[in-house]
């Protein structure tokens, strides 16, 4: 098996490569599971969103407003400067910033007495326009007891006082549950989706590094003039590459297991867990057949990289890899349909729900194992296309 | 193809000329360099054009019991005046019954259902749609909330001060005054798709690195008989280098501009209107870029590790940048307030939050101080790789 070992060599020849590859992406998907909220599967828990207020004002009424809105939020400081706004704005730091102006309690109860028009705070929304609104609606739950009680007669200062007690008041709610064992993602889910992205990189790179070695010039002519057929020596090339997927299922799969990334319904019993290494071993094949094919056609470990980060950002971007919890719509949705990817994220989306059926399973290994296949026929078919066209041709060279 | 005639030329020129072309000629590198920030651009267009929109208040769809305990108190009034107008909140379907509620309930399309029982407010969610990043749910509540501290604050007033309970009053209670207005503090109005297609440019700058590393790479002796033969040429390094770093340079800015005017014309992303600053960030940027492949291409590490690390700096750099979707964004925003120099060393945050200055502030100062960074960042990298370059030698004596 000289040709398997010396590919094996070449992989272990780099270290930072698969160091970087995948622990690197492993990593960053640690991150990125972490940076989801909640790693426990929920039932309903409140928006809380993130909120800033600006008191140019210091009545009561402001201080009881700024107090009731930051117990229903997570209070943010922003200062009172048009830079540090845009700051908030650009960075997303605040859903909310409310700007109070100066005099405001007292215009506020004044126009109250009088019937006249209410003074108005002053609001920014960040882009996110629903959380936005809904820290409107709290505003306006605090604002709407106080005006009440002043139209009761009590005085500013008192309605400011009782109106935080009042606000704080909640309406009862239940929960119906309408599907058993349907709950939020956790972040092992998220960490699982992310791996798609991990593993498309990185063994694109990884296999086209084992080609491109034994493509290089002298090399491949070497290969090429050993007494060992074509198609014993491939063979041991993609044994190869079957040892790489078992490498980086054991790296990545790996960082699913971490304390932070936290355990979830997704490795409960032996059986999800043997359905999960399937999923990413059977997705695996898609990328190990682009390097292949990539490595095959001899193009340079920087374009092979340089395609790897478009291919699997696509891919990514287009499966919903980047975007969980948003739907796809329209022609994405149908798109994904086509690509290995959205599969490989359905089996898990199962396995974390407890959806999956055998034939649900069935259908999406077979569907990225099909791609896989059609992937790796690409070369052959292009190859077989060219011989062809060149046995077609020569009869017509002939007559000439 | 015949070798191009450089005999007219300096040699310094004639070294930019020929490195300019080498790299043309990695028509591959080239090809998949010039088509990410186009295929990416597209596919997020694509995928997350409604992204905006997905962050824009729907109205939410709930069920409401209208039996005679709903019709009877404030709520249907409170419900009705938040169902219609422009800030319309909710799009409630009247059921005559509980049971009918469920059963809807039960079929999808629906949040939850309110009803009104003695007075008192109560929401059924559907446990299907009790996502965390989706705050319908708890804008329902916030309704619900309001009905009932109106209510029970009526109900103290009528325990305290009862006299107060007039005419007046009550049809004072039944309007809702506005009580905030929206004010806008940004040169634009917030986009959250906009950070995609930024973080998707920051990439693609990273990415750019990429032909400084190739170009550097070929300049040592040991990389090839023709970088044997250049070394030999009797020429210093540095007049070498420089012009290489040169035409990677320039090939670089060249590249990104295909992708700033791709986004720029084809999409008509904004970048604030501020096109001859944003095409400076792509200068400078490139530039950065530059002098950190050179570094890497100069580093005594495997050459076909080397390609490797910048494939995979680019992607762990923009993730921080906000590539990876919101929580991507999250995590870089968490980074940037806890770290803020690591973030600031991060060329692709850098460069993101460039473009982002330009589009939300109103002067250049955040502009001007991202533009700092990232020249001082090419000229640490630059003395980094002259030292590296300088102490490197081939089977020297």
């Amino acid at each position: 098996m000289p040709a398997f070992k010396t590919a094996i060599k070449i992989i272990f020849r780099y270290p930072l490569f698969i160091g970087l590859y995948l622990v690197g992406f492993a990593l960053i998907g640690v991150m990125i599971a972490q940076a989801v909220g909640s790693g426990s599967p929920a039932v309903f828990s409140e928006a809380r969103p993130t909120v800033a207020v600006i008191d140019r004002d210091g009545s009561v009424l402001s201080r009881g407003y700024e107090s009731y809105l930051e117990s229903r939020g997570t209070a943010v400081s922003v200062a009172d400067d048009r830079r540090s706004l845009q700051d908030a704005a650009a960075q997303d730091y605040a859903d909310y910033i409310a700007i109070i102006p100066s005099g405001y309690g007292a215009a506020f109860a004044k126009a109250v007495k009088d019937g006249s028009a209410l003074p108005q705070i002053q609001t920014v929304f960040s882009f996110d326009d629903v959380t936005a609104q809904l820290t409107d609606q709290i505003s306006t739950e605090y604002l709407q007891t106080v005006r009440t009680l002043l139209l009761s007669g009590e005085s500013a200062d008192d309605a400011a006082s009782q109106a935080y007690t009042l606000a704080s008041e909640r309406a009862e709610y239940s929960v119906e549950d309408l599907s058993a064992g349907a709950s939020n993602l956790s972040r092992t889910y998220y960490y699982f989706t992310f791996a798609a992205y991990a593993l498309t990189a990185a063994l694109i790179s990884m296999t086209a590094l084992i080609l491109t070695s034994f493509n290089s010039g002298p090399l491949r002519a070497r290969n090429l003039a050993a007494p060992v057929r074509p198609t014993r020596f491939s063979l041991q090339i993609a044994a190869a590459c079957l040892l790489l997927i078992v490498l980086a299922i054991a790296v990545v799969g790996a960082g699913g297991f971490l304390p932070m990334v936290g355990a979830s319904g997704l490795l409960a019993t032996p059986g999800k867990l043997g359905l999960l290494v399937a999923d990413m071993a059977v997705y695996s094949l898609t990328p190990l057949a682009l390097g292949f094919v990539f490595g095959q056609a001899g193009m340079s470990l920087s374009a092979t990289n340089a395609a790897a980060n478009v291919i699997s950002l696509a891919l990514c971007f287009l499966s919903g890899v980047f975007t969980v919890g948003i739907e796809l719509t329209g022609v994405v949705a149908q798109i994904a349909h086509f690509l290995p990817t959205y599969w490989y994220i359905a089996l898990i989306h199962d396995l974390e729900a407890g959806t999956g059926t055998t034939s649900s399973v069935l259908t999406q290994l077979g569907i990225q194992a099909l791609t896989a296949a059609i992937i790796f026929a690409l070369r052959p078919v292009y190859q077989w296309g060219r011989f062809l066209l060149v046995k077609l041709g020569q009869p017509s060279a002939s007559a000439r | 193809m015949p070798a191009p005639s450089t005999h007219s030329k300096t040699p310094t020129a004639s070294t930019f000329v020929t490195t300019l072309k080498v790299l043309v000629r990695e028509r591959s590198m080239l090809v998949w360099t010039i088509a990410f920030p186009l295929v990416l651009t597209t596919l997020i267009f694509v995928a997350l054009g409604g992204l905006d929109t997905a962050y824009e208040l729907k109205p939410v769809p709930v069920l409401v019991v209208a039996d005679s305990g709903y019709t009877d108190s404030s709520m249907s009034t409170l419900v009705d005046e938040l169902s219609t107008g422009d800030n319309q909140i909710l799009a409630p379907t009247k059921v005559a019954t509980t049971q009918q509620a469920e059963d809807k309930l039960e079929a999808g399309g629906f949040y939850g259902y309110i009803t009104v029982e003695n007075g008192e407010p109560h929401y059924t969610m559907d446990s299907r749609k009790t996502s965390s990043n989706d705050p319908s749910q708890s804008i329902v509540l916030a309704v619900l909330d309001q009905y009932k501290q109106t209510a029970d604050t009526v109900a103290q007033i009528a325990k305290t001060n009862p006299s107060a309970l007039t005419a007046s009053f009550m049809q004072a209670l039944q309007t809702r005054p506005a009580y905030t207005e929206q004010y806008s503090v940004s040169a634009n109005p917030p986009s959250d798709s906009l950070r995609y297609m930024y973080a998707t440019l920051a990439f693609s700058v990273v990415m750019m690195s990429g032909f400084a590393t190739t170009a550097v790479i070929s300049l040592q002796p040991t990389a090839s008989p023709l970088a044997a033969r250049r070394a030999v040429a009797g020429k210093s390094k540095a007049s070498v280098l420089f012009p290489t770093l040169a035409a990677c340079w320039l090939l670089s800015y060249l590249c990104l501009i295909v992708g700033y005017l791709y986004q720029r014309v084809v999409f008509g992303i904004s970048f604030g209107g501020k096109d001859l600053a944003a095409n400076a960030v792509l200068a400078v940027g490139a530039g950065a870029m530059t002098m950190l492949g050179a570094f890497l291409g100069a580093l005594k590490i495997p050459n076909n590790a080397k390609s490797g690390l910048v494939a995979f700096l680019s992607c762990f750099l923009a993730l921080f940048a906000g590539m990876y979707g919101p929580f991507s964004q999250d995590l870089g925003n968490q980074v940037e307030q806890a770290v803020p120099l690591l973030s600031a060393l991060n060329p692709a945050r850098t460069v993101s939050q460039a473009f982002m200055s330009l589009y939300y502030y109103d002067d250049y100062s955040i502009f001007g101080l991202c533009i700092a960074i990232l020249a001082g960042f090419a000229a640490v990298f630059f003395l980094l790789t002259a030292a590296l370059m300088r102490r490197n030698r081939y089977a020297s004596l």
